[in-house]
């Protein structure tokens, strides 16, 4: 994908950055965390249909187990695909002058936003009917970065089109990481990005448990 | 403390719609209790109240002399679950997954009560395979393996054989048995009165919600006398032989026209649907009608087991 990105468009699009890898490069790690989520919605759903659920329910463990099990391989499997990716990136030609600090602040970011689309994945295979629909949530998290300024500024859209990338989370995150990883100061956008992780995290947990007593009650 | 599980009036409804009227019934510590009924006679509710799954609406609900809805954290200490599914994690093998059971049951050796649990249900060969390459009766074999993990001491059985071919059936059957004679209290409930009959130390008839019969065979047997019609013979004769709105009703035929289906009619099984038996030759009464397949299914595991233990 980045691969694709840097070779093919690279060329076409103008950032104002010498270095289109070090652009792409927020955006790419956002789209690689939507599409990796929608294994836990599959997963989730597989383990509902197949009474797994009631398994582990009627075991002496916490309710709560079976939710943050799978959450937490989320949170793991997709630090590990990130890794890989930056892997890839600093291979082609990715530099950053950030320090510790900014880093330890991008990984943070990242693992909230890893765990914020967990908890909507959550939702969705608790309550899918289909396992098509289970992960098919996962195509609009996907489409997200395309609108924001993940891949081009977004001066180059139209007013509309470009009202709804600036505000929406994946722009303000993106700006964010970007401004972490380049050493530029990073404003608002941290707290704006941080605002959306956190308010989608607590809105998608509270439905995802919802959604979990409610098929535990049926 | 004689009782192993003591339901009261329990009671519960969905959206409105009543599942359970006031069910009551008691099982001994180490019988098998079979739980008999049609589809959506209230069968699986009331495994999932007596499992801390649901909470019941009214009545009361003991399970190994803990009330189930206001202590479930102790009675899931006691028990042990077999849904309708094979609950089984397919991305582990069949080791791991009696291995995870083991571990989340904090076991001090899960590895080795893996492999004794592998051994005993003879999944050894088949361990570090995934489920997804076992046949149905192995699926449900490894099932009731990961109940066992633990040695609870009660077990809920919900619909172990539904879907099972005749010689998986068997299998489960011979499990179940070998269970109880360990001093296990079992609780199952199936579609098929075969099944009860074969395993049941007692049977309880479930239908809309109440239990409209129970005790051991022998008494059931004794309250409802054989009814006065009875039809057997290949799919197409029996449709040809049943009255007419019987035959209209068409739902208990259930084979696919090659194997010989059995069917109770007349008064009584209005009184109680319960006896449809899909595929064997049975009634409430005990009388066995020749069955070849399940004669030669049994000359089969026979054969195999004495190859397998010598």
């Amino acid at each position: 994908m980045m691969l694709l990105f840097v070779y093919v468009f690279g060329g076409a699009i103008e950032t104002g950055t010498d270095n289109y890898v070090n652009y792409l490069l927020p955006g790419i790690l956002l789209m690689a965390i939507a599409s990796g989520v929608a294994y836990v919605a599959y997963r989730l759903f597989l383990d509902k249909q197949r009474g797994i659920i009631e398994r582990f329910n009627s075991m002496p463990i916490a309710r709560s187990t079976m939710l943050w099990g799978h959450v937490l391989t989320s949170v793991v499997s997709n630090v590990i695909s990130i890794a890989v990716i930056i892997l890839v990136a600093l291979a082609m030609g990715f530099r950053s002058s950030a320090g510790i600090l900014p880093w330890l602040a991008v990984a943070g970011i990242l693992v909230l936003f890893t765990l914020a689309l967990t908890w909507i994945a959550a939702i969705a295979g608790l309550s899918a009917k289909t396992v098509e629909g289970a992960s098919a949530f996962s195509y609009p998290l996907i489409f997200l970065p395309f609108i924001s300024s993940a891949f081009v500024p977004t001066e180059s859209m139209p007013a509309v089109v470009r009202a709804f990338a600036e505000n929406q989370p994946v722009t303000s995150i993106v700006e964010t990481i970007r401004a972490l990883l380049s050493n530029q100061p990073v404003g608002n956008d941290i707290w704006v990005a941080l605002a959306w992780c956190l308010g989608i995290l607590i809105v998608a947990y509270a439905f995802a448990v919802r959604a979990y007593n409610r098929h535990s009650a049926q | 403390m004689e009782k192993a599980i003591e339901v009261k009036g329990l009671q519960k409804a969905f959206k409105g719609k009543e599942v359970l009227k006031g069910v009551d019934l008691e099982v001994k510590r180490g019988e098998i209790f079979a739980l008999l009924g049609a589809n959506g006679a209230g069968k699986t509710t009331m495994v999932r109240i007596l499992a801390t799954l649901l909470k019941p609406d009214g009545g009361n609900a003991f399970v190994n002399g803990v009330e189930v809805a206001s202590q479930p954290e102790k009675v899931r200490h006691a028990i042990s679950l077999t849904g309708q599914f094979a609950a089984v994690d397919e991305v582990l093998t069949g080791r791991e997954n009696l291995i995870m059971i083991a571990k989340l049951r904090h076991l001090e050796q899960p590895r080795q009560a893996a492999d004794d649990l592998l051994k005993r249900f003879g999944l050894t060969d088949a361990a570090d395979r995934k489920p997804s390459t076992y046949s149905g009766g192995m699926r449900r074999r490894l099932d009731i393996a990961l109940s066992l993990v633990g040695k609870p001491k009660i077990i809920f059985l919900d619909e172990p054989t539904t879907g099972l071919d005749p010689e998986a059936r068997i299998e489960v059957w011979k499990i179940v048995k070998e269970l109880a004679d360990g001093g296990t209290t079992i609780f199952l409930t199936t579609q098929y009165l075969e099944e009860a009959e074969q395993l049941a130390d007692r049977i309880a008839i479930l239908h809309e919600g109440r239990i409209i019969a129970g005790g051991t065979l022998a008494e059931l047997k004794k309250r409802f006398p054989p009814s006065e019609g009875r039809v057997c013979g290949k799919t197409a004769d029996v449709r040809g032989n049943l009255p007419r709105h019987h035959r209209q009703k068409g739902g208990h035929l259930n084979g696919n026209g090659k194997k010989p289906l059995f069917q109770r009619y007349g008064r009584h099984a209005r009184t109680f649907h319960a006896p449809y038996f899909p595929q064997r030759g049975h009634d409430l009464h005990g009388l066995r009608h020749a069955d070849r397949d399940d004669a030669a299914v049994r000359v089969r595991l026979r054969r195999r087991d004495r190859d397998r233990y010598g």
